[in-house]
């Protein structure tokens, strides 16, 4: 829609009849050539008022339009979009939102409630933003709200946890903003408090609920079993009694009856005789209105073993705790392997025992780190002066040579400069502990003390609702992006008419006679 | 040219003016102001303060309806004034001040610049013409910087930047101190200084534990080049010790980083369970106590009791027999040794070692040598002769004293060598050798065939004895030992002929005595030659273990000296010692494949280690008792007596709890790693702050026996946890420290060149215009446009109708009559045919 900020100066286009009449004159600054002077009379103005009077200067018309654009620039006039502002909807998709009531979650509550609104308003231009991920755009429709609900998937357990709202200067000034939520996330509510939104929906009454918020497992050090950490909380305000049930491999292996005090956090670890299994799942039973928070399980695929390429070089000893460590499977020439390789280091990824050329026992003890062992100098022959390569770093050694280095940059290589196969240090109960905190090293796995966890933040299972003000607030102030002045456009053009003009100016000036 | 053409060109350049639209300068337009003052620690106050003033200063033509709203940022921002307007007199006083306000506290250990643009951003109202000023000197540490930049360009938001940076040419750093943040007591501390310099320069490098100077050496340092120092303190004491670099440079432009601090956590030493038969505290107890351990003495009967009641650190056993605890016992150690990694010390003495029945025992499997010489004995004749008297068959409680001596003599049997020979004599009233004297394959097996009879009948010493003497003075073996066990009176009259035969035949006469009818007085004298000896067997329980004890004694087990020991493989606690004391005599044993001897003495390992399974086991084969009185002028003593059971204790601190500070993510947490197979324990924390406040953070499970704690660091300075897990305590000091905030970034400049080239920051202008930084709309427009309107019109009535401005003298155009301007000959010429 066009309108006009100054209309006063609409009054300047009076000038264009004005300019019009100016031009009915011909041109009068012609020579007229006449054969005596006594001619001159009757040739310069036969009219009756000594002026010709015939067509138009036709320059009348740029000069006129020159005019006008002068004029309407000064009017200032502004071309409103037309229509209703576009809506944009921002979806608090967070796991709060899946809580069943009524059969329906809290999600499909608010997605109909939102689908009312947005038909009562008559709304076309909507796009549903996720606040979980606010990259997340999905155009509205009337008839394809659930288009919404298939983008929507169970937060990733080791995702960003929580809504990540916009600061509100990020926010679409020309379009009106809307927030959808259960208000259960206190944070979300507070920047709800500042943000430009024009409406918020709110859904939901339910406030009990119990999550399993962790579920971990670590190999005994006892025997050959599991020993199994459970978490959970009890969110709600009343005190409740449920069924911790394990299955292992869906085998169920575990139950217990649990009365959980209100707002009261409950842990409790049981030992797993199996040291090996598929999946192992904790459960809630029954399932409360948030079922997603009722199960959590983790899988122990991690747990085969890790194939080993070892070197024919390789000493005896080093084979033989290979072949024995109980996370590790000898695989010569296989291609996925780590690879272990004694002798001089080929430059490539996994674990290399240099052999030392003159090999010395070492005068002072190198330096004692966590996780390597204490190591005797007399079990260390090696180099006088090792060298390690750019790019290196020392993982163990004494004040002036390395023992241990690590190639951070790929490929990973942890560089072991001390003979491996020292008799003395092959004999050591040591020697296990340090060829394990080798393969940590290089595999960045602790081997023999892996843990397996699957957990989520407690937060996100509030589903309690808390205060918010609803329906419609203040409007955000009027946006200038929504008008478009044409002011300058019309000044261009002006100035490019008068450019012609002055062209046109230039071009009819008299010559001298 | 003429006017009509130059007037053209004049509202042509009025046009253009008007299009551009330009500010004027005085016209004024509010702005809102969000400040991000950089407060981490790289930031010089005094360039902070002048930036701030140069702020104030150039803020000063702001106009009225303006805001400013100040972010004090380093590791966090945090609001140190929310948006005041211009006229606000507490911003105005703000703004008049020679410094900042800092009411707030702020970690200043790391600079996020990115933490405070978002802030920033955060800040910003939508509506309002918005400005961010940052005022820092761009060293960042952490957080994505380019990111927020280019997040606040998507917003309209510009970013200004005022420089606060400092110069730091010539400057000299410590660039790194490395040192454990846990160390066990007793323990010498590795210490490593990095020092590092823009300048070649001389320095001096001090370290200091606790303010109190330890140690100082003058440094050389080359530009760009790091200089490495490494050495080891003397053990400190205490449970947490701050150690700190100091480097003194002349004319050093930044000597905030010529100081370096690391808090180094002692694991208190866990109580030692000492098991000893005197007493009196032993030598050893008296030196722990001394040096501050906590040491529970126990009788060795109680030894059982103690272990099964708690764990400990370190168990010493001082001359501790098998008999003393039972089997079980010895199992219920193994376990906490083997499993739990308690560490075990074993010293010698005449219960101890083969003495003590440790061959083929539970316990020999834990130390790191065996009960027995390294090279085989010469062979020995054994006889023992019994008394089978009527007498003997008296139960005190228990077996018959018979029975025992029969269990006794298979026991001791079971500790012959290859070679040895072996029979049995039994008497009454008449002697009857039930077993020849002879070397067997099996003694034990063949003395249990040779089954004495029922008890019963008189005590005749004296033809047993004969009969005994002359069986061993046949035998070829050099040492001939006769193992007499009696209960009953001995014929005096006989005596002194046995007696001599005794001498002759070189044999070594063992009487055991049982109850109070023996006659010990006669018994005595058969045993004053040759090294006899009588034993008195109050506790007729005991004489399985007397005998046996006797025995391997008697099997030159026990070594007299005096003897000086030869230093083995390197102690830890003790790389240096040499020249140790002489001791007077020790047991003899032969070390366990694997293990490490440190001393030697005549070739046989004197002080030996090894690890069995998790704890580290040591034998000490003397007293140090018997040592006491040379150490007292051996120097190192006190570091050996000390140092030897804090190596041994793996389990420092609290048993079985482990606590590391780890970052992740940026995040320091606080990891406690406990016993995995124990049930999950409630624990707490509490963490103390540099200003004494203390607050408690939850102590979360992750993983069985694996807890975490994420302390609230505030501001720097040095952080103090106590962990209560179960039953137990650990705490853990720590500087949460700005070193990173001092590490010279030498892109710094030009990263934020490449910003500003990237338009995604500019320069905090020198002179602001007078009505401020923002830019407003201009006013000039309207005004312009009217005018060319005018002036074009009128232009136009001239140039077309001049006979209009004849007529009218005092129309507009009657201009053209004034001095010196158009005169209407002029524009007769344009308009020929226009008559005045």
């Amino acid at each position: 829609m066009l309108s006009l900020a100054a209309p006063f100066w609409l009054l300047g286009l009076l000038g264009v009849p004005l300019v019009r009449w100016l031009h009915r004159f011909a041109r009068q600054d012609q020579v007229h050539a006449v054969a005596a002077l006594f001619l001159w009379r009757p040739a310069a103005s036969p009219e009756r008022q000594g002026r010709r009077r015939g067509p138009p200067d036709p320059r009348w018309r740029l000069r006129a339009l020159l005019l006008a654009a002068l004029a309407l620039a000064l009017a200032r006039p502004v071309l409103q979009q037309a229509g209703p502002a576009g809506i944009e909807v921002w979806i608090d998709d967070s796991p709060s939102l899946q809580t069943l009531e009524g059969n329906r979650t809290r999600l499909q509550h608010a997605l109909d409630l939102l689908d009312r609104e947005l038909a009562a308003r008559g709304a076309s231009d909507v796009w549903l933003r996720s606040l979980g991920n606010p990259a997340l755009r999905v155009a509205w429709r009337r008839d394809g709200l659930h288009d919404w609900q298939a983008h929507w998937r169970t937060p990733d357990l080791h995702a960003e946890p929580g809504a990540q709202p916009p600061p509100a200067v990020l926010m679409a000034a020309d379009r009106e903003h809307w927030l959808v939520t259960d208000g259960a996330d206190a944070g979300l509510n507070a920047w709800a408090g500042q943000a430009p939104l024009r409406r918020i929906l709110q859904t939901g009454t339910l406030r009990d609920n119990v999550a399993l918020t962790r579920l971990a497992l670590r190999p005994s050090l006892r025997d050959d079993g599991t020993q199994v950490l459970v978490s959970l909380h009890n969110l709600g305000a009343h005190q409740v009694r449920r069924e911790l049930v394990l299955y292992m491999d869906e085998r169920e292996i575990h139950r217990t009856t649990l009365d959980l005090p209100p707002h009261a956090a409950h842990e409790l670890s049981l030992p797993v005789p199996e040291p090996r299994f598929g999946v192992l799942r904790a459960r809630l039973e029954p399932v409360d209105a948030l079922a997603w928070d009722d199960q959590l399980s983790v899988t122990q695929a991690a747990l085969d073993p890790v194939r080993v390429d070892l070197d024919a070089a390789c000493p005896h000893a080093l084979r033989i705790l290979l072949r024995n460590h109980p996370r590790l499977r000898l695989d010569t020439g296989a291609m996925d392997a780590l690879p272990v390789r004694c002798g001089q280091t080929s430059g490539g990824p996994g674990l290399h025992f240099l052999q030392p050329v003159q090999a010395r026992s070492l005068d002072q003890a190198p330096r004692y780190e966590p996780p390597w062992p204490w190591l005797e100098p007399d079990w260390l022959h090696t180099d006088p002066s090792p060298a390690t390569g750019v790019g290196e770093e020392i993982l163990l050694g004494t004040r002036e040579q390395p023992l241990i280095s690590l190639h951070t940059a790929a490929p990973r290589r942890v560089t072991v400069h001390f003979d491996i196969a020292q008799e003395t240090l092959v004999r050591q109960p040591e020697y296990p502990v340090l060829v394990d905190a080798l393969l940590t090293a290089v595999l960045q796995r602790a081997l023999l003390d892996e843990t397996f966890v699957a957990s989520r933040p407690v937060m996100e299972s509030h589903i309690a609702p808390l205060p918010l003000v609803t329906g419609d607030r203040a409007a955000a102030p009027a946006s200038r992006d929504r008008m478009l002045f044409l002011d300058p456009y019309l000044l261009l053009l002006a100035l490019l008419l008068l450019t012609l003009d002055l062209l046109r100016a230039r071009r009819d000036e008299p010559r001298a006679v | 040219m003429t006017a009509s053409f130059t007037l053209r060109i004049l509202l042509l350049a009025l046009l253009l003016l008007a299009l551009w639209n330009p500010r004027l300068p005085w016209q004024t337009a509010p702005v809102d102001l969000v400040v991000l003052l950089d407060a981490s620690a790289s930031v010089d106050a005094e360039a902070r303060d002048r930036a701030w003033r140069q702020l104030a200063a150039s803020l000063r033509t702001e106009p009225a309806g303006s805001r400013l709203a100040l972010l004090r940022f380093g590791t966090r921002p945090v609001t140190e004034l929310s948006w005041r307007t211009w006229e606000d007199a507490d911003l105005q006083a703000h703004l008049a001040a020679s410094a900042p306000p800092a009411r707030l506290a702020v970690d200043d250990t790391d600079t996020d610049l990115a933490a405070a643009l978002q802030a920033g951003l955060r800040l910003s109202q939508p509506g309002r013409d918005t400005r961010l000023v940052l005022v820092s000197d761009g060293q960042a540490t952490r957080g994505d910087s380019a990111a927020a930049l280019r997040l606040a360009r998507s917003a309209d938001l510009p970013v200004y930047f005022l420089d606060a940076s400092a110069p730091r040419a010539g400057d000299s750093w410590i660039a790194d101190l490395q040192a454990p943040a846990r160390l066990p007591g007793g323990q010498r501390l590795p210490v490593t200084v990095e020092l590092a310099s823009t300048t070649e320069t001389e320095g001096l490098l001090q370290l200091l534990l606790d303010g109190e100077p330890v140690a100082q050496q003058a440094m050389h340092l080359a530009p760009h080049r790091p200089t490495r120092l490494t050495l080891e303190l003397l053990p400190p004491t205490g449970p947490a010790v701050t150690l700190e670099a100091r480097l003194a440079v002349t004319r050093d432009p930044e000597p905030r980083n010529n100081r370096r601090s690391r808090i180094v956590n002692l694991d208190q030493a866990t109580p030692v369970l000492y098991a000893s038969r005197a007493t009196a505290a032993p030598a050893l107890a008296q030196s722990l106590r001394a040096g501050g351990r906590e040491v529970r003495l126990v009788a060795p009967q109680l030894l059982a009791r103690e272990l099964e009641a708690r764990a400990s650190g370190l168990v010493v056993l001082d001359d501790i027999a098998i008999e003393d605890l039972p089997e079980s016992a010895w199992q219920r150690l193994q376990r906490q040794v083997t499993q739990a990694g308690t560490g075990l010390l074993v010293l010698g003495g005449p219960y101890a070692f083969a003495a003590g029945g440790y061959r083929h025992s539970t316990l020999e499997t834990l130390l790191p040598v065996i009960a027995e010489a390294r090279a085989p004995q010469p062979p020995a004749a054994l006889l023992f002769v019994l008394d089978t008297s009527g007498s003997m068959d008296r139960q005190d409680g228990g077996p018959s004293r018979l029975a025992l001596a029969r269990q006794a003599v298979l026991e001791t049997a079971g500790r012959l060598q290859t070679g040895d020979a072996v029979g049995l004599l039994e008497f009454a009233a008449a002697p009857r050798l039930l077993l020849p004297l002879a070397v067997r394959p099996d003694p034990v097996a063949a003395l249990r065939r040779a089954s004495p009879g029922a008890p019963s009948g008189g005590t005749r010493l004296a033809p047993a004895l004969q009969q005994a003497v002359a069986v061993l003075a046949a035998a070829e073996q050099e040492q001939r030992l006769l193992v007499l066990v009696t209960d009953g009176n001995v014929e005096s009259f006989e005596l002194d002929a046995i007696a001599a035969a005794i001498e002759r035949a070189s044999i070594e006469v063992i009487a055991l005595a049982i109850g109070s009818d023996a006659d010990a007085g006669a018994l005595a004298r058969l045993t004053q030659y040759n090294g006899g000896r009588l034993l008195r067997v109050d506790r007729v329980a005991e004489l399985p273990m007397l005998m046996r004890r006797e025995l391997d004694q008697r099997r030159a087990l026990l070594q007299t000296g005096p003897f000086l020991p030869e230093p083995g493989a390197m102690l830890p606690f003790l790389p240096d010692a040499r020249d140790w004391p002489a001791l007077p005599h020790y047991w003899v044993t032969r070390e366990r494949a694997g293990a490490t001897v440190h001393l030697r003495v005549q070739g046989d390992p004197l002080l030996a280690t090894h690890f069995a399974g998790a704890g580290r086991v040591a034998t000490l084969a003397t007293r140090l008792d018997d040592w006491d009185a040379l150490w007292r002028e051996w120097g190192p003593a006190s570091d050996f007596a000390g140092g030897l059971p804090d190596w041994l204790d793996a389990r420092r601190g609290s048993a079985g709890l482990h606590l590391e500070l780890v970052n992740l993510e940026g995040t320091t947490r606080l990891r406690l790693e406990t016993d995995p197979d124990a049930p999950v324990q409630p624990g707490r924390v509490w963490v103390e702050g540099p200003g004494g406040e203390h607050r408690e953070v939850a102590l979360e499970a992750l993983a069985p026996g694996r807890y975490e704690a994420v302390p609230i660091l505030g501001v720097a300075g040095r952080y103090q946890a106590l962990v209560q897990i179960g039953e137990q305590q650990l705490s853990h000091a720590w500087l949460h420290l700005d070193e990173r905030e001092f590490q010279p970034r030498p892109d710094g400049s030009a990263r934020l060149q490449a910003w500003q080239d990237e338009g995604l920051l500019r320069p905090w202008p020198a002179r602001l215009p007078r009505g401020g930084i923002a830019a407003g709309e201009g006013i000039l427009r309207a005004p312009l446009l009217a005018i060319v309107l005018i002036a074009y019109l009128s232009l136009l009535l001239v140039e077309r109708r001049p006979d209009l401005l004849h007529r009218s003298r005092h129309s507009l155009l009657g201009l053209a009559r004034a001095p010196g301007s158009m005169s209407l000959l002029t524009l007769r010429r344009w308009f020929p045919h226009e008559k005045a």
